[in-house]
């Protein structure tokens, strides 16, 4: 059937162009990248890049401070993190259904194929700003 | 004499044969059933395997004069993807889906029996989803996408006549075996809520969806299937979700309860053999974080085992949940 080679066709050619694949960092400097706004860096405004639908800003390795805001329709949560960065780590901002909406994550490269990540980290607190 | 709802494609295109007619007669009153219930079966059973957030299961049918085994699986998944500098962001995903039924039907007349029908089905099927979400607050989320649904359908029926049945009616209705084939395409739109919150270690969740459904099916060898009906399905489930001490394989391990009500809003018992069911369960998941192939997030991996209970339906679902 028609609609089956269809599919087939569709999950191959997906799988062929949807690769894994490692951004190369500065020397010293860790990598952020968040589905969320970035808004601050150790107390001064970030200014990320935005690439593939996400925000990236690099960020030095040691002790580091940053907010990222999680929007709802209701109003915004600015959650803080403090993070002991690596450097030439990769850590990944994403929502869930956790007791505080945001929590970051290590990257790491596993093969072409498939990423992990891994040693989550909630932030210390989140304010809520209402609309 | 108990009206009987059931799919006897073979009596149709039987008589249709013999008459040499473009339009499909209708059944021999003695049975009690008519085209309209023939249509409205097979595309309930359509839905029962199609609609989004109807999950794997294995169902039994019982009644006074109906049996059948419904066996249903699907492979899918769904995403969201928050946008740059946006609340709203956009949902996606899709399912393979399958599934058979192997039922008997029994028509009497005054408690004499008079027929068998016996029908196998299988289907299979492609869904895809799009739409849209926004969280409301921290702990819940709306949902509203378009599902699309194309599927094929094999039914195979055979009708055993009993020697109570009047002899002209018998003299046209012998044992006959006839397989149709109908393809179907499903449009729905479907809203859903999810809430969560958290009570000392246990998280509790409530996600409600309800979903309309219009469906149209073609036949090349049954032409009172081509037809075109809406359907509403209505879904809730409650769970609670505690951490585990076990870390199998170094990976922290949840156990999920959970309680799922489905209801096929307005859908005549007899097209399926039920309107609505319950489902209670257990899933245990291992929390593994994946990014495959860099498309989508998997965020758990989990092995389910449920019970089902309904209005003359019963069975249970087991399997891997992936989320």
């Amino acid at each position: 059937m028609t609609w089956r080679v269809f599919t087939v066709s569709l999950t191959v050619l997906l799988s062929l162009t949807a690769c894994v694949s490692q951004t190369p960092m500065p020397p010293g400097q860790g990598m952020l990248h968040s589905s969320y706004p970035i808004r601050q860096l150790n107390g001064e405004p970030a200014s990320p890049t935005i690439r593939r639908g996400a925000f990236r800003v690099w960020i030095p390795e040691g002790p580091q401070q940053f907010t990222v805001r999680y929007p709802t329709l209701s109003g915004d949560y600015d959650c803080r993190f403090e993070l002991d960065v690596v450097a030439g780590q990769r850590y990944d901002i994403l929502h869930r259904t956790l007791p505080e909406p945001l929590v970051v994550f290590q990257w790491h490269e596993q093969t072409d194929l498939w990423a992990r990540r891994s040693d989550p980290v909630l932030p210390y607190e989140c304010e809520w700003l209402s609309r | 004499m108990r009206q009987i709802l059931s799919l006897p494609y073979i009596l149709l295109c039987a008589l249709a044969a013999n008459n040499a007619v473009a339009q499909t007669p209708e059944l021999p009153p003695v049975l009690g059933i008519t085209l309209a219930d023939i249509r409205q079966a097979t595309i309930a059973f359509v839905n029962g395997n199609t609609i989004p957030g109807v999950q794997g299961a294995d169902l039994h049918i019982q009644t006074d004069d109906r049996q059948g085994t419904h066996l249903r699986s699907s492979l899918g998944f769904g995403a969201d993807v928050t946008l740059p500098n946006s609340t709203v962001g956009l949902f996606w995903g899709g399912a393979l889906i399958s599934g058979t039924l192997e039922e008997s039907h029994w028509f009497t007349d005054d408690s004499v029996p008079i027929a068998r029908l016996d029908v196998d089905r299988e289907i299979s099927g492609l869904r895809a989803a799009a739409g849209v979400f926004a969280p409301w607050n921290r702990w819940s989320r709306f949902r509203l996408y378009y599902s699309a649904v194309y599927s094929e359908l094999n039914t195979q029926s055979g009708l055993l006549m009993y020697e109570s049945l009047p002899q002209e009616v018998i003299n046209d209705l012998d044992a006959i075996f006839f397989t149709s084939d109908v393809t179907s395409l499903s449009s729905s739109l479907t809203a859903q809520l999810e809430w969560f919150h958290y009570w000392g270690e246990a998280k509790w969740e409530v996600d409600a969806k309800y979903s309309s459904i219009y469906t149209d099916t073609r036949s090349e060898t049954s032409q009172h299937l081509d037809t075109w009906a809406w359907s509403d399905v209505a879904q809730a489930e409650l769970s609670v979700t505690v951490p585990s001490r076990f870390r199998p394989f170094s990976q922290a391990l949840q156990v999920q309860m959970y309680t799922q009500y489905s209801d096929f809003l307005g859908l005549p018992k007899a097209a399926l053999g039920y309107t609505y069911y319950f489902e209670t369960g257990l899933i245990a998941e291992w929390e593994v974080n994946l990014k495959p192939l860099d498309l989508f997030g998997l965020r758990m991996v989990g092995l389910k085992a449920g019970y089902i209970a309904g209005d003359d339906v019963t069975g249970y679902s087991v399997g891997l949940v992936l989320k």
